[in-house]
C-alpha cells in the first residue's frame, strides 16, 4: 500500500503541494513555489516526489520551463527556444508537458499551438515541425485562452502512434512518429464561429483522454455550442472506439454538456465536470458536480463534489481535474474560485482541502 | 568598450545566479542587448521578443532614463552607466 499521495495543484500564482498519508483524509500544505510566477502545466515523476518539471508564464516576462530535482529549494530554467531562433509562431504558454513511450522523450504542447520534443528528459528542446506543416495550418483559429495545443497523447504499444487536441481546431493524430498529421474529428459537430474556413480546423476540443486497456478508445470533452439562434445545443461529451477515426456523443444523460476537463481511471471510469455553458462558464447553480461513467458513457452518475452549506461559484478548467492510481481511485478538482475538492473513493464523498488558493491551472497526483 | 551595470529585479535573478547587478561591456544599447543576449541567454528570453524586441510589458532604463523613448538603438553608452530591468506598470 502507498504510504502517501502528493497533489501538484499549479496556480496563478505559484504551485502548492499537498500531501496525505495513505488514507487520503488528512492532508498538509506546503507554502507556495515560484509565487510569482504563473504555472500552466506540470509533469511529476512517479518515482521522485521532488523532481517536478513546470511551464511558467508571466504577462510581462514570458514563458519558461522550470525544473527542480530538490522539492523546490532551486529550480532550472530550460527556454524551449532559445533567444537568438525565432519561431514561426509566437511562444506564449507552455500548455502541457508530457513523457512519451520511448526512454527519456518528452513532448510539451504550447500556444501558440505547436508541438516541442526533448530527447533528453527536458534539458533540450526543438519543434516537432510534422505538425505545424499541416496544410490547415494557416486557417488554425484560437479559442478563449488562445490557440493552445492542451492534450498530448501516446500509445504505450507502439511509439510511433501520437495524438493532440488544439483549441479551437481539432484533434490531429499520427502514425509515423510525428512526420505526418491527420485530423481527426468526424463526427463532431463543426463550429463555423471559430473564424476558420477550413472543415479540418474548426472544432473546439477541450480534452480527450485515452483508455489505457483498450487500444482505440477515446473519450473527449467537447465545446458544447449553441447551434441556432434558439439555444439548440451541440452535444459535448464524445467517445471513439477507432482511435478518433469517428466520435459518437455519448451525453444524452447529462443535463449539461459544456466543460472542461476530463478524467479517466485505469479501471475504466470515467469523470467530468460541466459547467453551465459557453456563454455561462460556472458550477449550475453554485453546486460542483462531478459525473462518473462507469459504462464507456452509456451511463451517468451524479456527485456532489462541493459543500452542501455553501454555494461555490466559480468553473474549473481543462487540466485542473485529475485521479490517483490507488485503490479506489481518487480524485482531485482545482477550481477558478480557488477550491481543490478532493474525493477517496471515486467521486462517492468529498472533502474541500485546507487551503483557499489564487485561480487553478492545472492539478497533478501522485502516490509515493 | 565601455564596462556598464545592467540591474536585475528581484523575480528575475534566477536568471544571473543569484546576482542583483551583473557587468557587460557594449558601447551602445543595441551591443548592450546583444551581449544579454550572448551572456545571459535566459535572462534574455524573458526581455525580448522572437522578433528581437523588448516584450510588451518590459522596460530597459538607461540611467534612469526610459530606452523606448531614445527612439534609436544606436544610443552610446559611457562606462560606469547603469541599465536597469523593470516590469512596466501596466493593467488597472
Amino acid at each position: 500500500m502507498a504510504e502517501r499521495v502528493v497533489l501538484q495543484v499549479g496556480t496563478v500564482k505559484g504551485v502548492y503541494r499537498f500531501a496525505s498519508n495513505g488514507d487520503r483524509r488528512s492532508w498538509s500544505v506546503e507554502p507556495p513555489l515560484l509565487p510569482e510566477w504563473r504555472v500552466d502545466s506540470m509533469l511529476m515523476d512517479p518515482e521522485d516526489p521532488d523532481h517536478l518539471l513546470v511551464g511558467t508564464s508571466h504577462e510581462a516576462w514570458g514563458p519558461t520551463l522550470r525544473e527542480t530535482r530538490d522539492g523546490g529549494r532551486t529550480w532550472k530554467q530550460i527556454p524551449l527556444r532559445p533567444p537568438d531562433q525565432p519561431g514561426e509562431h509566437p511562444l506564449r504558454c507552455i500548455w502541457q508537458i508530457a513523457r512519451a513511450p520511448q526512454p527519456h522523450r518528452l513532448y510539451a504542447g504550447v500556444a501558440d499551438a505547436a508541438l516541442y520534443v526533448s530527447d533528453d528528459d527536458g534539458a533540450s528542446w526543438r519543434e516537432a515541425e510534422g505538425l505545424t506543416r499541416h496544410p490547415s495550418r494557416p486557417h488554425w483559429q484560437p479559442g478563449a485562452g488562445g490557440l493552445c495545443l492542451h492534450t498530448i497523447l501516446f500509445d504505450p504499444d507502439d511509439p510511433r502512434r501520437m495524438w493532440v487536441a488544439i483549441s479551437a481546431v481539432g484533434v490531429f493524430g499520427t502514425t509515423d512518429g510525428g512526420e505526418t498529421w491527420t485530423a481527426l474529428n468526424q463526427g463532431l459537430p463543426p463550429m463555423t464561429m471559430t473564424g476558420s474556413p477550413d472543415e479540418d480546423a474548426m472544432f473546439c476540443i477541450h480534452k480527450i483522454v485515452r483508455d489505457g486497456s483498450r487500444a482505440d478508445r477515446m473519450f473527449m470533452q467537447f465545446h458544447a455550442h449553441t447551434m441556432t439562434p434558439d439555444g439548440t445545443r451541440s452535444s459535448g461529451v464524445f467517445r471513439s472506439d477507432d482511435a478518433g477515426g469517428t466520435w459518437q456523443a455519448i451525453d444524452r444523460d447529462l443535463p449539461l454538456k459544456f466543460g472542461f476537463p476530463m478524467a479517466l481511471s485505469h479501471r475504466g471510469e470515467l469523470f467530468v465536470m460541466p459547467l453551465v455553458s459557453d456563454e455561462n462558464r460556472v458550477f449550475d447553480q453554485g453546486r460542483p458536480i462531478v459525473w462518473r461513467s462507469e459504462d464507456a458513457g452509456e451511463t451517468w452518475r451524479r456527485l456532489d463534489a462541493g459543500p452542501p452549506d455553501e454555494p461555490v461559484f466559480s468553473g474549473i478548467l481543462r487540466d485542473a481535474m485529475t485521479l490517483d492510481a490507488r485503490e479506489p481511485t481518487g480524485v482531485y478538482a482545482g477550481t477558478t474560485g480557488g477550491d481543490v475538492f478532493a474525493s477517496a473513493d471515486a467521486g462517492e464523498s468529498w472533502q474541500r482541502l485546507p487551503a483557499r488558493l489564487p485561480r487553478v491551472l492545472c492539478v497533478r497526483a501522485e502516490s509515493f | 568598450m565601455a564596462h556598464v551595470t545592467l540591474e536585475v529585479p528581484r523575480v528575475l535573478r534566477d536568471c544571473t545566479a543569484g546576482r542583483a547587478a551583473v557587468e557587460l561591456e557594449a558601447d551602445r544599447l543595441d551591443a548592450a542587448s546583444d551581449a544579454i543576449r550572448r551572456h545571459w541567454p535566459v535572462l534574455a528570453t524573458h526581455l525580448f521578443t522572437e522578433t528581437g524586441e523588448l516584450r510588451p510589458h518590459v522596460l530597459l532604463l538607461h540611467n534612469d532614463r526610459l530606452t523606448r523613448r531614445l527612439q534609436r538603438p544606436d544610443v552610446p553608452l559611457a562606462a560606469g552607466d547603469r541599465l536597469t530591468i523593470v516590469q512596466a506598470v501596466s493593467g488597472g
